[in-house]
Order: C-alpha cells, then structure tokens, then sequence
C-alpha cells in the first residue's frame, strides 16, 4: 500500500529535519567563532565583537537555528546580506529565496555560486562509477552464488576480501603508481583542466577505477549472499524438478527474487560513494563537491560545510525513501 | 538479522575452535606481527620517528642508514612504520571499544523497553546513520578539532548507532526466552538481566562485529590522517604520512607505497580474522 511509502516519506523528513539541528549545533560548537571566520584572521576583538552582537550570536542554539532555517527557506533575509555591516555582501538572487545558503567566506560568493558546478562534477563521477558498478558487481555475485565454492567463486571473496580491507585513498596511490608514474599512459591528478597535455576523458579513468574497486567487491558478495539463499528455497527445487532449464530457473525464477535484498544494499552504497567521493577527489584533485566539502571543513568556512552537508543528507535521504519505493516494486510480499 | 541458533550455537568457545579456521589464523597472524613490533619499537634499532636527516632528503629511497627510506623531512619511513603502530593499535581499539559500550548499552535498553525509550533510540540511531559516514567524520573534526582523544569521540558517535541496532536486535530475541523469565521470577533488576543474563548471550555475533569494526576503524584513522584531519603531527600516522608523500609520488612512489602497504596488511588482519570467525560461526 502507498499508506507505508507516505509513512516511510515522513519519518525521512523528519529525520532530515533532525539531522539538519544536528550538523547547526555541531558546526557551530567549532571553537572558532561564526563572527572571527566571517571576518577573517586580522580583526580586531573589538570588530569581531560588534559582529557577535549585531547577528545575535550570543542567543540560545535553538533559537539561531530557527532563524537559519528561515533564511534557507527563504523566509528571511541573511543577516550579514545587510551594506550597514560594511562586508560587502550581496546576494545576487535577491534578499529572500528558497536555498539561501548563506556566504563562503572560503571562496568569499554566495554558497549557491560554487556548490553546485561541483555537486555537478560529483555526480558526473559517481554516475559513471555507478553506471559500471551495479552490472559488475550483479554480474559477478550471480556467477559466484551460482555454484559456492567454484573457482569464480573462490576468486571472487578473495578479491573482495582484499579489496575491502583498502581505502579509498591506498587504491588511489597504488593505481596512480602504477599507470601515472611507472606506465605513463594515464594523468596522476584529474582537475578537469584542458591545458595539463592529458585529454578530459582520460583524467576520469583512475577515479572511477578507485571507486568501482573500492565498491564493486562488496555489493558483489551481497549478491553473492542472496542468490545462495534463494536457490535453496523450495519454489528453486519445484521449478527444477518440473524439468526446466537450469537457464530458465536462474534466470525466470531466482533472479527476480535474489535482487530484493541487493537492491537496498546497491542503493544504500549511494551513502558509501558519498564518502568515498570525498576521498578519491582529494586523491587526484579532482574539483568535485567532496573536496569542497574538505576544503571548507580544513578552513573552517562554516556556511559551506552546513550546505555540503545538507545537501550530501538529501541526496541519502533520497536514496533511502527510493530504495523503499523499490522494495515495494519488487517485493510482493510488501505489498498485500 | 542473527538468529537464536547461531547465538546459541557459537557460545561454546568460539575462540578456542580458532586454530581450525587457516584465514583466521592468517588474519591473527598479522595482526600479531604488528603488535609485537609495536612492542617492541622502544628496544629495535631505529632512528628517532621524528628525527630528521638532513643529508637523506637529496636521496630519499630505500639505503643501508634508512632500509625503507626516508619521507619529504628526511624521517626514517621504516622508524615511523613502527611507532605509527603504536597509534593506530591504540586509538583503533579504544574508539571500537568504547563505541561498544554506548552503542550495547543503547541497545540493550531499546531492546528491554519497547516504547519511548526504543522509540527515542532507535530515532537517534536513524538520524545519526542517515549520513554518509566520511562526511559524519570530516564535520565531527573539524568542529571539535583533530586529535587522538577527538578521533575516539568521533569513532562513538558515528559506531555506536550500528551497534545499537545489532544488540537491540538480539535483545529483543533474548529477553523471550525462559532464562530470562525464570530471572523475572527470582526478581532480578533489570541491569541484572540485561548485564549477566542478556549480554554475554549477544557475544557470538558481535565477536565478528568487533573485528570487521576494528579494521574499518583503521581504515578510518587512515583516512582521516590521509584528510589531514588526523592526529596532529609531528606524531606518526600511517595515513598522515601517505599525506605527506603523495605529492612526491612521481618521484619517489614508494614514500607512499610503504605505509599504504602497513595499512593495508593491518586492515586485512582484522578482516581475515573476521571472515574465519564468521565461517566459525555458521559451520556449526
């Protein structure tokens, strides 16, 4: 029933809603203050306290959270959007609008300028990734949960195994290493940038490879996992001893129902290429949204890091309610 | 989601049946060589971890006065190897165990009582497990600042819902069996339950838990390290160092290579471990 879609819907909002306080109280524990970053290193304590007072800072958590929300919902005008400040900023959009992530003091624009060309270059990555990803690790977990204990699947967990037990960022100087500096025949760093002599495409190969290793083993043996627990199920032996094709079988009967459970896990690996993301960007340079998100978190630029981060929740959060859609497709039993 | 049988099933001795198991073994193998040259760090032949050679910058490779080299401010590679697992094999299973303890306890509580106590857990649980955990980890250190201390603090929080969700689980199996009721009846109190009656029978599952955890940790460490939001410096960190070498590494690849290599090895102890104890477990 749709009722358990609508219900599923809400409690997500509701956690993005708590999530959001959240990442409010903990990026503004930072023990560097709102009012000094605005502000920069070199001013003075008397200036860094005017501006402490005129935004309010001294208010209870609660109650500046409300109002950050106002303004992100575009109810409010951002309050350091105001010439008798004398910080220069204006926001180009107008005062009020929906989305009004407050000012990078990082990049010194309005968050809304940077963050989405690099959400765009992310998501060109991820999808690729993702794109070769998914058939892989299907492709290779069925093969291996066909027959336990063959060849294929011997190779297969050890690979996994091994493969598991690297981040992100050893695969990525083992694969640069190996293709950057000894072979030669790839980029070592991927900035997207025209003039380094490496075409654009080429400067995607090693982060995928990082990524599509990094992921592909685990989702395999996911598949893996499944596609053994459905072939012993009784409808497998009925539909084997009504004498049809072992093809058939496989592919008619047990597929449908092995690609329930992986189909969470494949989609809940959308939360797991989020933080792989932000590391192979910083491995290769890549000007993607998880660098920015770095970058903004080691300069201590508190507007970007609230809208990285909200932004990174919406995408899981969407990804959760998207799995359970697709629970409810595939799994009958949900449904009555 | 575990079974009662496979609870039941794993308690007599797991960890003495270890030596069946050749992965396990491997695993332990590992790991055990890593602790004991951590150990042994004070008493080996090293150069200081922080002690630069000024000469060896020119030529950083692997030689006779440094065997694995030296990294970009003339330290020995091998000497910080050594001593950087001292860190990581303290602060690894400091954060898991301490994540352990809060996240049992969240779960033996959601687990006991059903309603508003679960409810409330569950919903942090929820909240804190909808965010990509890299990006949990980077705001977490950098609000509070990078450091070891800060490193455990963030390890908890970020664990310890997981494992609330594995414990209150069991929880809710275990507390339907007649042990439990018979404690009912003696009027037990309910931290008695919950600590002698409920807990020691979650140990099967969360022994292979720990271990998977413990190499994820170092992973983890690793790449906070590798983030620069690691433990501050001129400390030895695996991660940390391969930080530093990356931007030589098409000079001098194997600056990188070597501590990539370490943190690989100890991870896959850890996983290996996991694996033989998990096959344990179900081949009964």
């Amino acid at each position: 029933m749709p009722g358990f879609l609508i219900r599923r819907a809400f409690a997500l909002v509701l956690t993005f809603v708590a999530a959001s306080f959240l990442v409010f109280a903990v990026t503004q524990f930072s023990p560097s203050d709102v009012a000094r970053e605005t502000l920069g290193a070199y001013a003075l304590p008397e200036q860094v306290q005017l501006l402490h007072d005129k935004l309010q800072l001294g208010d209870p958590l609660i109650v500046r959270y409300v109002r950050w929300a106002a303004v992100l919902l575009g109810l409010r005008k951002d309050p350091l959007d105001n010439p008798a400040l004398g910080l220069n900023v204006v926001e180009p959009y107008g005062g009020r609008f929906f989305g009004n992530f407050g000012y990078s003091t990082l990049f010194r624009v309005p968050v809304n300028n940077i963050i989405w060309n690099r959400l765009g270059n992310t998501a060109i990555l991820a999808g690729i990734a993702f794109a070769i990803i998914v058939p892989l690790s299907m492709l290779l977990g069925i093969l291996a949960g066909m027959r336990p204990g063959s060849p294929v699947d011997r190779l297969l967990s050890v690979t996994s195994i091994t493969m598991t037990s690297m981040p992100e960022y050893a695969i990525g100087v083992i694969l640069a290493a190996l293709f950057a500096v000894w072979l030669k025949v790839l980029p070592g760093t991927s900035p997207l940038a025209t003039g380094t002599g490496w075409g654009l495409p080429s400067q995607y190969v090693l982060p995928v490879a990082v990524l599509v290793l990094y992921d592909s083993g685990y989702v395999a043996r996911m598949v893996r996992a499944s596609m053994i627990d459905v072939l012993g199920r009784p409808f497998i032996r009925t539909a084997i001893l009504k004498g049809l094709s072992r093809r058939h079988v496989i592919l008619r009967h047990a597929l449908r129902n092995a690609m329930i459970a992986p189909f969470t896990v494949i989609l809940l690996q959308v939360n797991w290429l989020i933080g792989g993301v932000v590391v192979t960007e910083t491995v290769f340079a890549y000007p993607g949204f998880g660098q920015m998100l770095l970058q903004a978190s080691l300069f201590g630029d508190i507007a970007l890091i609230e809208a990285a981060t909200l932004v990174a929740l919406v995408v899981a959060i969407s990804t959760q309610l998207l799995s359970d859609v697709g629970y409810w497709l595939l799994d009958p039993q949900v449904r009555a | 989601m575990v079974s009662i049988e496979t609870i039941a099933s794993a308690r007599p001795g797991l960890l003495k049946r270890l030596p069946s198991s050749p992965v396990a073994m491997v695993g332990l193998g590992i790991i055990l060589f890593w602790v004991v040259l951590a150990l042994l760090a004070p008493l080996l032949p090293l150069p200081s971890p922080t002690a630069q050679d000024y000469v060896a910058i020119g030529h950083p490779g692997p030689s006779w006065s440094h065997l694995l080299g030296v990294d970009p401010l003339g330290r020995d590679t091998l000497s910080r190897l050594i001593w950087g697992a001292r860190v990581v094999l303290v602060v690894a299973p400091v954060s898991v165990l301490a994540a352990y303890a809060v996240g049992s306890a969240m779960g033996l509580a959601a687990g006991y009582y059903p309603g508003l106590v679960d409810g409330l857990i569950s919903r942090i649980a929820d909240v804190i497990l909808a965010f990509p955990v890299v990006v949990l980890y980077v705001v977490l250190i950098a609000a509070v600042g990078a450091s070891a201390l800060n490193i455990v603090v963030a390890v908890v929080v970020a664990s310890a819902p997981a494992i609330s969700r594995i414990v209150r689980g069991l929880t809710l199996q275990l507390v339907r069996q007649d042990f439990v009721a018979a404690a009912h009846l003696r009027r037990e109190s309910a931290l008695f339950i919950l600590v002698v009656e409920v807990l020691p029978n979650c140990r099967g599952p969360l022994i292979t838990d720990f271990c998977l955890r413990l190499g994820y940790t170092v992973i983890t460490i690793g790449t906070l390290g590798f983030l620069g939001l690691g433990i501050p410096p001129p400390a030895p960190d695996w991660g940390g160092m391969v930080q530093q070498a990356t931007p030589m590494l098409t000079v001098y690849p194997e600056m990188a290579l070597f501590p990539v290599l370490a943190l690989v090895s100890l991870v896959l102890g850890f996983n290996l471990l996991a694996d033989g104890l998990n096959e344990l477990a179900r081949a009964d």
